[in-house]
């Protein structure tokens, strides 16, 4: 998570050059991401995330300095992808990630780690979408709860619970098809 | 609860955060420039929020005081537009008993007192304006005047036409334009000898020129010169004399 200055939003409003390559630099990654486990092409990804910009640039709505400024714009991230799933079914395809491989680890576990990642990258995108919003949300966008409940529009009580169990879902998939990580046990 | 934190890492893990595209600033930066809007425009730069003000005040400002203006304005008492007609109108042409005439003034020094020329000047432009006085008597001022005028220059151009002297019709044309307005000659077409002599070979054009030769000489027309001051054009000449 990363603390950003109060005024990071209108400066870049206000067209300061170092607050437009900060945000850009840092939330762009981001929100193409999110976009991208939504299921948007890459291109499309990015187009989308050039249109969170763009209309926070043009908004003329006060952003509340007292919110995460993340959680600002996935929200708007969030009606942007609703809008274009109105307009265009999207191809629900995962591609054009990443692997985060530590290049340090041996070929053998290369390959082991990076095709664990690939089957928790599946699981999450095989999620029922109201599920992985939670996810991208909460664990991956690391959100407060209270920030996702007002992005998702429910009760913080029901943010948490649906975290908690779809994520013991997710582990228990893994912990099926590799007792190596096997989590399971002792959460309770 | 630390196996859920450390599954929830390698989930972060296994979900890297993609890269922009090398152009996506580039491109961002076009698209923030291209989407101009009043929103942003009024937000970002303050003259506009000025000039929007200033804009608004004027616009709002002169139909705003339109309606003040007739709200302040008490009834006025129009008059009643109309014509009213004069029970009597009378109108003073008494005529001049005395012609307006330049009197010289009295010679200041010895040298004026036989500049003859000078003395002679102003003896004709006060002989002119007597004739243009009786002129106008006879021709402008009485009741038969414009009749009488008519008369008189169809009378005048058929006998020059019956001469067949041109030059003594433009002489007439001269005289008469010079008495109805009432302007001295700069320059007098003819000296007296010349007057005389054109009255010696042609006496019927004496009613032209007579009046030349008055102004000119203060003289109607020799003796021995047959001149008809009873024709019809000529009396108010008769009144000079």
């Amino acid at each position: 998570m990363v603390d950003y200055p109060s005024d990071l939003l209108g400066r870049f409003r206000s067209g300061d050059r170092e607050a437009f390559q900060q945000l850009v630099r840092e939330m762009g990654p981001r929100l193409k991401g999110f976009f991208l486990r939504q299921g948007a092409q890459p291109a499309t990804a990015e187009d989308l995330t050039q249109d969170v910009f763009l209309r926070i640039y043009n908004s003329t709505t006060s952003y509340q300095a007292t919110g995460r400024l993340e959680a600002y714009f996935f929200r708007i991230a969030r009606n942007i992808w609703i809008d274009s799933r109105r307009k265009k079914k999207p191809v629900s395809l995962g591609d054009g990630q990443p692997d985060s491989v530590d290049e340090a680890l041996s070929p053998v576990d290369q390959v082991d780690i990076a095709d664990r990642a690939a089957r928790l990258r599946q699981w999450v995108h095989e999620l029922e979408p109201e599920s992985r919003e939670l996810i991208e949300l909460a664990v991956l966008q690391q959100l407060p709860y209270k920030e996702v409940s007002d992005i998702l529009e429910i009760p913080v009580g029901t943010v948490k619970s649906r975290v908690f169990y779809t994520l013991r879902r997710l582990r228990e998939q893994a912990s099926s098809i590799d007792p190596k990580h096997d989590y399971c046990g002792d959460e309770q | 609860m630390t196996d859920f934190l450390d599954f929830e890492e390698e989930l972060r893990s296994a979900h890297a955060e993609p890269k922009l595209s090398p152009s996506f600033a580039d491109d961002l930066v076009e698209g923030l420039q291209t989407r101009w809007s009043w929103q942003r425009s009024m937000r970002q730069n303050p003259l506009m929020r000025v000039a929007a003000s200033l804009l608004l005040l004027a616009a709002t400002a002169v139909p705003v005081a339109a309606i003040v203006a007739l709200m302040q304005t008490p009834e006025l008492d129009l008059p009643e537009i109309g014509f009213h007609v004069p029970a009597d109108v009378t109108v003073d042409r008494q005529l001049p008993t005395q012609p307006d005439v330049v009197l010289p003034n009295e010679p200041m020094g010895d040298d004026l007192v036989f500049d003859e020329a000078w003395a002679e000047a102003v003896a004709q432009q006060n002989r002119f304006a007597q004739a243009a006085r009786s002129w106008h008597a006879r021709f402008v001022d009485s009741a038969d005047g414009a009749e009488a005028l008519v008369q008189r220059q169809w009378a005048l151009e058929q006998l020059a036409r019956r001469e067949n002297n041109p030059h003594a019709l433009e002489l007439f044309q001269t005289f008469e334009h010079a008495l109805d307005s009432g302007d001295f000659p700069l320059s007098l077409p003819h000296t007296k000898q010349e007057l005389i002599d054109m009255l010696a070979l042609a006496p019927d054009l004496g009613p032209f020129l007579a009046g030349w030769l008055w102004v000119v000489a203060a003289q109607t027309p020799p003796s021995g010169i047959d001149v008809d001051l009873n024709w019809p054009t000529a009396p108010w000449l008769a009144e000079l004399q």
